[in-house]
């Protein structure tokens, strides 16, 4: 430390000593391909505002000190950077950039240069994700990457997001991509327990870790991953050292958050209004219902204080300001045989919904060691600590969301005692904010240790042992007040650990004869997941001081489970390049999994793939100026899916308790024949670069063929049984993929801008059953894409008298005010049409800005909560603004009927409660200031960064609910439900909208 | 040399590496922990009378005996005593009069009545219960067909139309499935068999249970438990002389007495001594779903369903079981209840109105057969068919030991039908008995007739998307 703080100083005391010595350096810029000069190519001193351009014969003449650095640029060619030294001309030669072509893509068990790949892998630009302020990686990299839609649950804190790959391949079967860190299979499904949403283990991973993101789309690239490779695989690298001296990075950002949106609900004179109206509306001789006068029925429902002038603003009741702090301190460097990266992050964050917070723990060790020339070894390991405080789901009175449903009249304090107010029409949720504790405490190590032999010149031997260890432990307090809790309090102590270790020994092959290279890897893996818990519920605590499980009186449920799953595997991959043009890849793997019976346990899943890249042939050279870069591709294979429920082959009989004795009851029946979930996919690409790669882009049409679906396949209740998994069925994601990066302008204001965009189109095909529904909303239907939505089509409000109309049938324009003669008819569909996003970069003197824009287009959303959130006041629930426009007088033409308490009108579940869910969102902003190099070697730092960034700034949408990204799964969700339920808000927190502050050092 | 040790370090790394390609393939036979395989359940005479106890859990469900059965009953047949207060849509539609074929309510009775069946059906086979010891056969065939018979019944009178005695009764009732589904191709579509042959397989499933199964069986099915629910099936059958005679066959067994008061009937740890068949409920069941709707107390119950001023008015001033409780607070739990109504006091929801305290606790036991029905059942049938005076009591006796109990004056000169109907309504109210009952009696429901076809439950719509041979019931067949 000390040798480093003095060579430090003396390179500081250099650096100012040579300041102020003024020169002209002149030279010429030529091009290597050609030798003929570059013109109007940029000149910049580095950290000044100095700078010019070439002129026609390639030349330029600058301003500079000797310690200074020249940059030299050219829209298409690589940047170059020269310290002037002593030297009064510097000429130079500047190549081609091939952007990102010659980029290394880490592929299963190996990695590959981007312009010899022949499947459909796309690398997510990481830079600057760490300052992105949200939870995990998967909202970092939202709208960045084309066929891969990204969906955030709701605005609550480590939630599961939605990652879709090229659609849904699965009914039954999960739908997620295969994450895969460092080479191990991460365990990525939700471990909290089911009375709540579920929480990611990857909100786990410290962006700042992160070095790449590589997603495998098509068969070809992901066939290697065999069994679980049909959603796509997301391989993430963590950073490694460099040779080099010892590089530290320390990044500190601070940012505060509210939510993106409000929804507009009544006043206090509106609420009034609106409920003596729709009492009137049922009053005979002044009683409603026939029963008893308007201020008695206020006065049981909402209450003594409903004609005390309170007007209570409870959406407000609902939030807190957010905020966020995080820091991120690393260290990376080594020698020639020894590297290392080390990294510790720390972050803490409060949701914008009371009592949601999060903080996360993580440290990093990842060393590399060249032990000989032919033996190498190395280890990463991570230790996290996840900790959060939840609130409840969104389905419970508790959550503080439903705060909206409360009455404006009724005030959040009462105003005799100044405790929270309990006379309200619905439990006041505050009061679990104030008594309750929802404490989720994960634990969780990766580790993953490598040994590399080489046995023969371009022979490698590679064995690799890696493990996921998670912990999670849930604790959970309801006090005596709460809905939960009563009469007196109740806990939780929930625990799950999560054994996940992988060993995989593969054999690497490279050979190079002449215009022919070869790249061989063969080789096997052996996966076991074993997972233990047990939950235990307490109830009867002397006071709420006592929270813990063992100051309860009496324990009332109990449970314990073990469970486990293994793959053992065998794969192969050739790849063959001819003369760097034409690219062929063959794989293969065999894939064994304790999922499926004897019978149908190993499964086999072939790929091949052909790429040609047609500009290297001489016929292009003619148009090489203006199609500088053109390949075409082209794959098939077959992936497999296994993501169901362990044990789903065997009849099974489980245990229950019933009058203090223990007995047992089928809850399976067999299914010995079950087997692997199969995914043909064909994909042909096209990657292509104009005017000297300026702008690059490429273009994918897939079709991906599920069959053999993993289908819970509804049976006849009246066998005792409500469904079976079966191979049964057939589905088909159809669409095509367009990204494209232009370099608009480079030199001393630089402009890049991406754009990505993707259309699926999903179809069931074949269900061998009845429609499928989880909640008689989302259905999956033959012919139609998943979950598409069907209900009743609300026809508005007849004119003559306010009664809600629904369409008899879709055949038909023929309306009825009685909802059971209306049949359920498609009304709309949960899948996007198009997603994509659209990101601009500018750079100029020191300042940069990024502005990434993503959107999602042709999809709708269902409001569950609608039927009581815009019910024209049928009953207490405060009410959305909208619904004053209710029908009123004879001739009145509105789409809200009229207000009549409790009977109903227009309240049943119909496509009133469904709207458009297309939105447009600046999901990130972010401004930065590099300051000049001169300025931050004396501070003795390499680089001095700060930034303004701004989280979901602002949305453009027509959703009149909080936020258009929803997806509300609900409680006791299956798998199945989880991917049939889309498109669903149920009182659902929208994102947060945060604003960062934040500093990047590097010294 | 340098050469040789390479080699060496190589077989290092592969020694193993083979050695484990060799004994992979049995680490993919992983048997689950927590469940067994069904080849054991059924092989062993403790996993047999384990299944049996697992019956009854079933039985106990919320979608069935548990609460729903309870529910359907008191919210079709509710007028102006009992009003539903709540949000749920399910409940409304039935108190609305129009439920919905999609009403999850409806869907969750439908599966676990057939899950139940399932399993009496798989302990029926001779194959099991010749597994058994000798003395195990009779009892565990007997509440086998105890459960079967009874559910079918239940299910036949909710989801048929009425029985009508001396007629043909050709309407659909439910689908009776009398054999086990261990097997995917057991799962076969079943068409709906006529309410008659509904009835008669309860009744034969009851008789039979009443004859294998030894009076009292603790806590389980029992000969005197399978003649009540056959006194009830024959009164709603309007066989007044066999119901009289099983409902006289409890009474006089002296086996049961009438609890002290009313109110000592209900929310009992274990049974009382009225209690024929009861739900078990400890502090590890479940949360009680008719705990749920019906209370409102500190931490248990919505308090949904709230009784009007004016069905208390029907009791005489001095019945235990009109008797309201005003002076209740925060806090208050069933053990501070002492009245059989109460203001609520919820903590979930609290309307503040008037709840019954007959189930104030999720986890107390929840009658289903009280003593007190059986004299309402003689009574009933004793008076309708006066030639046959079963038992020793007069119906006007039998009236009267009910109100005695419940220190409400007894009737002096003889009951008239109106007084033994409304003696049924003041004492079994909101045990799920007022549908039938108004149904049994022909009389109007809430402005529809006694056989509406919106007074039944609607075919499941999932269960008509499976089974094609499922006829819907008229009055929900127009719209899905």
């Amino acid at each position: 430390m000390r040798k480093l703080l003095l060579t430090s100083l003396i390179i500081c005391t250099l650096a100012l000593s040579a300041f102020g010595q003024q020169k002209t350096v002149t030279g010429t810029v030529t091009d290597i391909s050609d030798g003929l000069p570059v013109i109007g190519a940029t000149v910049l001193v580095q950290g000044t505002s100095i700078g010019t351009a070439t002129d026609l014969n390639g030349k330029y003449s600058i301003q500079a000190e000797p310690g200074s650095t020249l940059v030299f640029r050219f829209v298409g060619m690589k940047s170059q950077s020269i310290v002037v030294g002593d030297r009064s001309v510097v000429d130079v030669t500047l190549e081609l950039d091939d952007v990102g072509l010659d980029e290394v893509i880490v592929v299963g068990y190996g990695s590959a240069i981007k312009r010899e790949l022949t499947g459909a892998i796309t690398k997510v630009e990481t830079k600057g994700i760490a300052e992105i302020p949200v939870a995990s990686f998967e909202s970092a990299i939202q709208g960045k990457t084309s066929g891969v839609f990204i969906e955030q649950a709701s605005g609550k804190l480590g939630e599961t997001v939605k990652m879709r790959i090229r659609g849904s391949s699965s009914v039954s079967a999960n739908n997620q991509p295969l994450y895969v860190v460092d080479g191990v299979p991460i365990t990525a499904e939700n471990l909290s327990n089911s009375g709540n949403q579920p929480t990611s283990p990857l909100a786990d991973l410290a962006m700042t870790d992160v070095e790449s993101i590589q997603i495998l789309k098509d068969a070809s690239a992901a066939a290697i991953y065999g069994s679980r490779a049909s959603n796509g695989v997301v391989i993430i690298q963590t950073k490694r050292g460099k040779a080099g001296a010892t590089k530290f990075d320390v990044q500190y950002t601070t940012g505060i958050s509210e939510p993106s949106r409000l929804v507009e609900w009544l006043n206090a004179d509106q609420y009034l209004e609106l409920f003596n109206e729709s009492m009137e509306n049922v009053s005979v001789d002044g009683l409603v219902w026939e029963w008893l006068p308007k201020e008695d029925i206020w006065e049981m429902y909402v209450g003594s204080t409903w004609d005390d002038g309170y007007d209570t603003d409870w959406q407000k009741e609902a939030f807190q300001k957010g905020s966020l702090n995080r820091i991120n301190v690393s260290g990376s460097g080594g020698t020639e045989k020894t590297r290392y990266y080390a990294g510790l992050s720390y972050d803490d964050t409060k949701g914008i919904l009371r009592g949601n917070n999060m903080n996360k723990m993580s440290a990093r060790l990842n060393l590399d060691q060249q032990a000989t020339e032919k033996f190498s070894f190395g280890m990463q390991m991570n230790v996290i600590r996840t900790e959060m405080e939840r609130v409840q789901n969104d389905n419970a009175f508790a959550t503080p969301l439903q705060l909206v449903a409360q009455s404006p009249l009724t005030p959040v304090y009462d105003p005799e005692t100044g405790e929270l107010n309990t006379e309200t029409i619905y439990y006041n949720s505050l009061i679990s904010l104030r008594d309750e504790t929802n404490n989720q405490t994960s634990f969780r190590s990766l580790a993953n240790i490598y040994a590399a032999y080489t046995i023969v010149k371009d022979l490698t031997f590679k064995s690799e042992f890696g493990s996921d260890i998670y912990d999670l432990r849930e604790r959970n307090f309801w006090g005596r007040k709460t809905i939960t809790g009563g009469p007196a309090g109740e806990a939780q102590n929930r625990s799950v650990r999560v054994v996940n270790y992988n060993w995989e020994n593969y054999l690497t092959y490279i050979k190079t004869l002449g215009v022919h290279h070869l790249n061989l890897v063969g080789g096997m893996s052996y996966q076991q997941s074993n997972s233990i818990g047990s939950d235990i519920f307490g109830k009867g605590f002397p006071t709420d001081d006592f929270t813990n499980i063992d100051n309860a009186a009496e324990v009332t449920t109990y449970g314990g489970w073990e469970e486990a799953t293994s793959y053992l595997s065998y794969f192969a991959r050739a790849n063959y390049k001819i003369n760097e043009k034409y690219f062929f890849t063959l794989s293969g793997r065999v894939d064994g999994s304790s999922r499926f019976g004897v019978d149908n346990r190993f499964g086999f899943f072939p790929a091949g793939s052909a790429g040609w890249i047609i500009s290297q042939e001489d016929f292009m050279a003619e148009v090489k100026d203006v199609l500088s870069y053109l390949k075409v591709r082209a794959s098939y294979g077959v992936t497999g899916n296994s993501g169901i429920p362990d044990f789903a082959h065997l009849a099974l009989y489980s245990s229950v308790n019933y009058a203090g004795r223990t007995g047992i009851e089928s809850i399976q029946l067999p299914s010995s024949e079950l087997g692997w979930e199969n995914t043909a996919q064909l994909d042909l690409g096209v990657d292509f670069g104009f005017f000297n790669n300026r702008i690059t882009g490429e273009f994918d049409w897939y079709q991906k063929r599920t069959s053999d679906l993993l289908l819970y396949r509804t049976l006849p209740a009246t066998s005792g049984h409500e469904g079976i998994w079966n191979n049964v069925g057939e589905l088909e994601n159809r669409g095509i993929e367009f990204a494209l990066h232009s370099n608009n302008l480079s030199g001393k204001f630089i402009w890049t801008t991406d754009f990505n965009m993707a259309f699926n189109k999903n179809t069931i095909i074949d269900i061998n059953g009845p429609e499928i529904t989880p909640n008689g909303i989302n259905y999956v239907i033959e012919g139609q894409p998943i979950g598409v939505f069907k209900i009743v089509k609300y026809a508005g409000v007849d004119p003559d008298n306010g009664d809600a109309l629904y369409y008899i049938s879709s055949d038909s324009d023929e309306t009825t005010n009685n909802y059971n003669l209306a049949e359920k008819q498609i009304v709309g569909s949960p899948n996007p049409d198009f997603t994509g996003g659209f990101n601009n970069y500018f750079e100029y003197a020191g300042l940069d800005l990024n502005v990434l824009i993503s959107f999602v287009y042709g999809n709708e959303i269902y409001n569950g909560a609608g039927v009581y959130q815009s019910a024209n006041g049928d009953w207490f629930d405060n009410q959305t603004a909208d619904q004053m426009n209710r029908w009123q007088n004879v001739g009145d033409i509105t789409d809200v009927p009229q207000a009549r308490l409790g009977y109903g009108n227009g309240t049943k579940e119909s496509s009133r409660y469904l709207s458009d869910g297309s939105y447009v969102r600046f999901r990130n902003v972010n401004l930065g200031y590099t300051l000049p190099k001169s300025l931050t070697s004396r501070m003795k730092m390499s680089s001095v960064r700060v930034y303004l960034g701004v989280q979901n700034l602002y949305t453009l949408t027509n959703y009149k609910g909080w936020d258009p990204e929803v997806n509300w799964v609900g409680a006791g969700r299956s798998t199945q439900n989880n991917n049939i339920i889309q498109g669903y808000d149920f009182y659902t927190a929208p994102q947060a909208r945060t604003y960062t502050l934040g500093i990047n050092l590097s010294f | 040399m340098k050469n040789i040790t390479s080699k060496y370090k190589f077989w290092i790394l592969i020694v193993p590496v083979l050695a484990m390609l060799a004994s992979c393939t049995e680490k993919l036979e992983i048997k689950p922990k927590q469940s067994i395989n069904a080849d054991l359940a059924l092989t062993t005479s403790d996993n047999i009378k384990a299944a049996m106890v697992g019956a009854y859990s079933q039985a106990s469900n919320d979608g069935i005996f548990g609460s729903y059965f309870n529910e359907y009953s008191e919210l079709y047949a509710a007028t102006n005593d009992m009003r539903f207060m709540g949000t749920y849509q399910q409940p409304r539609e039935f108190y609305n009069k129009e439920a919905t074929t999609t009403n999850s309510y409806v869907e969750t009775t439908w599966i676990q009545a057939y899950e139940l069946i399932n399993t009496c059906n798989t302990l029926l086979q001779d194959e099991v219960l010749a597994v058994l010891d000798e003395g195990d056969i009779d009892i565990v065939k007997g509440e086998a067909l105890f459960l079967r018979g009874w559910i079918i019944f239940e299910m036949t009178r909710l989801f048929g139309l009425p029985y009508e005695p001396g007629q043909p009764n050709n309407q659909p009732g439910i689908p009776l499935v009398l054999t086990p589904t261990s097997v995917v191709s057991d799962a076969v579509p079943v068409a709906r068999n006529t309410v008659e042959q509904c009835y008669t397989q309860a009744e034969d499933d009851l008789t039979m249970a009443r004859d294998l199964l030894p009076a009292m069986n603790g806590v389980y099915g029992s000969s005197l438990s399978a003649s009540a629910v056959l006194a009830r099936l024959y009164l709603q059958m309007g066989n007044y002389p066999l119901a009289a005679a099983e409902a006289s066959r409890v009474i006089e067994s002296g086996n049961f007495a009438l609890a002290a008061t009313p109110m000592k009937a209900f929310n009992n740890p274990e049974n009382s001594v009225e209690d024929i068949f009861a739900i078990q409920k400890n502090i590890n069941s479940s949360i009680g779903w008719l705990t749920v709707m019906y209370g409102s107390l500190a931490g248990a119950g919505r308090g949904d369903y709230e009784i009007q001023q004016v069905f208390l008015d029907r009791f005489d001033p001095s019945d235990l079981r009109g008797a309201l409780q005003e002076d209740t607070q925060d806090g208050y739990t069933i053990d501070d209840i002492t009245m059989m109504y109460y203001i609520g006091v919820g903590t979930i929801l609290n309307y503040g109105g008037i709840n019954t305290a007959k189930w104030g606790d999720y986890y107390r036991n929840i009658p289903l057969i009280r003593l007190a029905e059986m004299y309402l059942i003689r009574a009933e049938a004793n008076f309708e068919d006066p030639g046959t005076d079963i038992g020793p009591n007069t119906p006007t006796e039998d009236i009267n030991v009910i109100r005695v109990r419940a220190h409400a004056p007894h009737y002096t000169g003889d009951v008239t039908r109106e007084q033994i109907r409304e003696e049924r309504y003041l004492e079994l109210c909101w045990e799920g008995h007022r549908l039938h009952d108004l149904k049994r009696w022909k009389q109007n429901i809430g402005g529809f007739a006694y056989n509406a076809g919106n007074l039944i439950l609607p075919i499941p719509f999932r269960e008509m998307e499976v089974n094609d041979l499922l006829e819907q019931n008229p009055w929900y067949s127009a719209g899905k």
